[in-house]
């Protein structure tokens, strides 16, 4: 069945671009916060507002234009709706407009508040390309907007060198997965006859045939999945982007673009189930990174940091349910993981608000009774983030279970143990922020966060647990594990029963706030995500080494053979030049300087006086004659 | 005593004689010109003398002789103004001093 087609799809990105450039013009020139606030916000609640017109719409198309027809080649600027991306253009819009307003009261007296606005509302309008898009071209458009934007907002504190250094790195790793995406793009482009970049197409042409070469692309695009969704070993740039502001952590680092790489999987699983090898080779690398991942957020001691750890071990647990091929769950997942690591992060930055940046969990403690809205927010998400069954995300993570269970013991063994530290650190980072005293240096805070905070917040958590609606059946696809329900059953008891146990040793464990290191190399080596960074560092400390080596092989030993030559040349070619000025042009003068010396030795004899011709003349016959009488 | 051959022998040899003499030792062109005509006329006269006492007289003696004074005609008139225009370039006639055609 194929989309309708109808003219209005454009509007949804549009409207957020729209925003962006009327903030880039017109509010900065006002200057007024208000200002600016009410035009991104209107934008992106006018996005929402189509993004629901879409959702309902089921599968819609537009064509806008083409970008390239050259012979093979042909690239249309297309968008195309269907429920998935229906679904995660209204995640993108309705998440995105209530960090929106949250950041009016977050970002209130920052300088360039128009830049900030400016940027997140252009990251509404690429995420939503991206989501939009139907074909791999308009998508990898969409695609390096988002990281982009990203980069502007890690960095959006620009005077501040850490904060651009996190945002290069982001932007660097993002480089190298980009390189596999483009080789996948190219893979498939290649693999199809008549060549196409479009999803639908690529689908229908590819289906049923697995290839040596599908396999390739498959794990090509995978490497730029993993690189935007920081998966192993492509995380590291992820805690670092939590230099940028809390709202865009919560936006771009935790609901919508880090999830662009479990959005491509899913988009082109039909592909991507061709293919065994680059299904067990995403499911391990998501279930490692999810253990992974929960292992270092254990130990974080900045509150930021265990969240961004948490989202890397949550993408974690979506490409585990990609490589099983639980593709509704993943997106499932990730839809409900959109919800409350949002309201995680947003609680984080309202903590951060009331404490004057303090983010160090070490030095936070207590705030349950001077924040109680925030409090009750973080119990909600933290619980959801658990796996508790109350929220969304517990059905999600059961399902993502099952399907690992489906798959491979082991694969749900080592999920299970990452689930198992997601709670635990959840509650930990509750523990450390809520309970117990204030152990800052600072003075405590006393009021909760401003209302716009506190309502966007309100609105998360509710969403958070209404999202378990979306596990009634009829909503998705069933999950067809070929699991009995007995088997289900006894899945969803160990996974409630793992969540809650987590809870309560973590509360036992850090009752009395934070433990004392007994062994810091470890700690640090943890904290400091299992040394990849100093890995990568010392490897390209490494490469550069190598590079200089290369530089003195090249200038040594390359130069010196040139010059080794260029010496011998030169000195043959002087030797030649001199046997052409001795010898060549020796004989050439010889000649010349003997013509000229007989030439002027005889030149005497031309004297040009007559009588003296004459007496030659006749001294010559007189000779002549006598000879003759001589000779006779 | 009849004159025979040896005096007009002996005639042509001493014009010659006189004419290259006078070719030889004249510094003036005009003078040098002179010295030619007389050595001119006396090979003239060896060949008219040759002719005259000759067993088989010859035809050829006096043609050559007409031939030789048309000749020195047309040699005494170039010859002039060749010194016509030596005199008009260097005031002088002095054969001595046209030597610029050395170089």
């Amino acid at each position: 069945m194929s989309p309708a087609a109808v003219s209005w799809l454009w509007l949804l990105p549009a409207v957020p671009a729209l925003g962006a450039l009327l903030n880039a013009t017109v509010g900065r020139a006002s200057r007024k916060e208000a200002v600016v606030s009410a035009i991104a916000i209107g934008a992106v609640v006018i996005a929402f507002c189509f993004a629901i017109a879409v959702f309902l719409s089921g599968e819609v198309t537009q064509q806008l234009w083409t970008v390239l027809d050259t012979g093979a080649v042909h690239v249309d600027a297309a968008l195309t709706a269907d429920r998935l991306s229906g679904l995660l253009a209204l995640v993108i819009s309705g998440i995105g407009a209530l960090i929106h307003i949250y950041s009016t009261a977050y970002m209130q007296g920052e300088a360039g508040h128009w830049r900030f606005f400016a940027a997140l509302n252009l990251f509404v309008a690429a995420m939503l390309v991206l989501v939009l898009a139907d074909n791999l071209v308009l998508m990898f458009v969409g695609w390096e907007g988002v990281g982009f934007c990203s980069w502007l907002l890690i960095g959006y504190w620009h005077e501040q060198l850490d904060k651009v250094r996190a945002a290069n790195k982001a932007f660097i790793v993002n480089r190298i997965g980009d390189v596999g995406l483009v080789v996948g793009m190219l893979l498939l482009f290649w693999a199809t006859e008549p060549h196409t970049f479009q999803f639908r197409a690529l689908i229908a042409q590819l289906s049923g045939s697995p290839s040596a070469t599908l396999t390739l692309a498959c794990l090509m695009l995978f490497v730029g999945a993993a690189a935007k969704s920081a998966q192993l070993p492509l995380h590291g740039w992820l805690p670092d982007a939590m230099a940028g502001p809390t709202p865009v952590s919560a936006l771009i680092h935790a609901a919508t673009m880090v999830t662009a790489g479990v959005y491509l999987m899913v988009r082109l699983h039909p592909l991507i189930a061709q293919s065994a090898l680059a299904m067990t080779v995403i499911a391990w690398v998501g279930a490692a990174t999810a253990l992974f991942a929960a292992i270092c957020a254990l130990v974080q001691t900045d509150l930021k940091r265990v969240l961004a750890y948490s989202t890397i071990s949550q993408l974690g647990f979506m490409f585990l349910a990609v490589g099983v091929g639980a593709w509704w769950p993943a997106v499932f997942h990730l839809v409900t993981h959109a919800f409350f690591k949002a309201a995680l992060f947003l609680s984080a930055g309202a903590v951060l608000h009331q404490t004057h940046h303090e983010q160090d969990l070490r030095r936070l403690g207590g705030l349950r009774a001077a924040l109680p809205v925030v409090h009750w927010v973080y119990v909600v998400t933290a619980l959801a983030l658990a796996g508790v069954p109350l929220a969304g995300s517990f059905f999600s993570k059961d399902f993502i279970l099952q399907g690992a269970w489906a798959a491979s013991p082991v694969l749900w063994g080592v999920a299970s143990l990452a689930a198992l530290g997601t709670s635990l650190y959840a509650w930990r980072s509750y523990v450390l922020v809520f309970s117990g005293t204030w152990r800052g240096a600072r003075e405590a805070p006393v009021t909760d966060a401003p209302a716009a905070m506190r309502w966007v917040l309100i609105t998360l958590a509710v969403g958070a647990v209404a999202t378990a609606g979306l596990a009634l059946p009829g909503v998705f696809p069933e999950p067809d594990t070929g699991l009995s329900h007995l088997a289900e059953g006894a899945l969803l008891g160990v996974a409630t029963l793992s969540a809650l146990a987590g809870i309560l040793i973590a509360r036992r464990i850090w009752a009395n706030g934070p433990l004392p290191v007994r062994s810091p190399w470890t700690i640090a080596f943890v904290i400091g995500g299992l040394g990849f960074d100093r890995l990568y560092n010392r490897l390209t400390r490494i490469a550069i080494g190598v590079a200089y080596q290369l530089a003195a092989f090249d200038r040594i030993v390359v130069d010196g053979v040139v010059e080794a030559f260029a010496t011998v040349i030169r000195y043959l070619c002087m030797f030649e030049a001199a046997f052409d000025f001795y010898v060549i042009d020796g004989m050439v003068h010889l000649v010349g300087q003997i013509s000229m010396r007989t030439g002027k030795s005889l030149r005497g004899l031309q004297s040009g006086d007559l009588m003296r011709y004459l007496y030659v003349a006749v001294a010559g016959v007189l000779i002549v004659v006598c000879l003759q009488y001589w000779i006779r | 005593m009849t004159p025979a051959l040896p005096h007009f022998l002996l005639l042509g040899a001493v014009l010659f004689g006189f004419g290259c003499f006078t070719a030889v030792t004249r510094s003036n062109a005009v003078g040098v010109l002179m010295g030619i005509e007389l050595m001119l006329n006396g090979a003239n006269v060896n060949f008219v003398a040759f002719h005259r006492y000759a067993a088989t007289p010859l035809l050829e003696g006096q043609i050559f002789t007409l031939l030789v004074i048309v000749i020195a005609a047309a040699e005494a008139a170039v010859a002039l103004g060749i010194v016509l225009a030596v005199y008009a370039n260097q005031r002088s006639i002095d054969v001595s001093e046209a030597d610029t055609l050395r170089d």
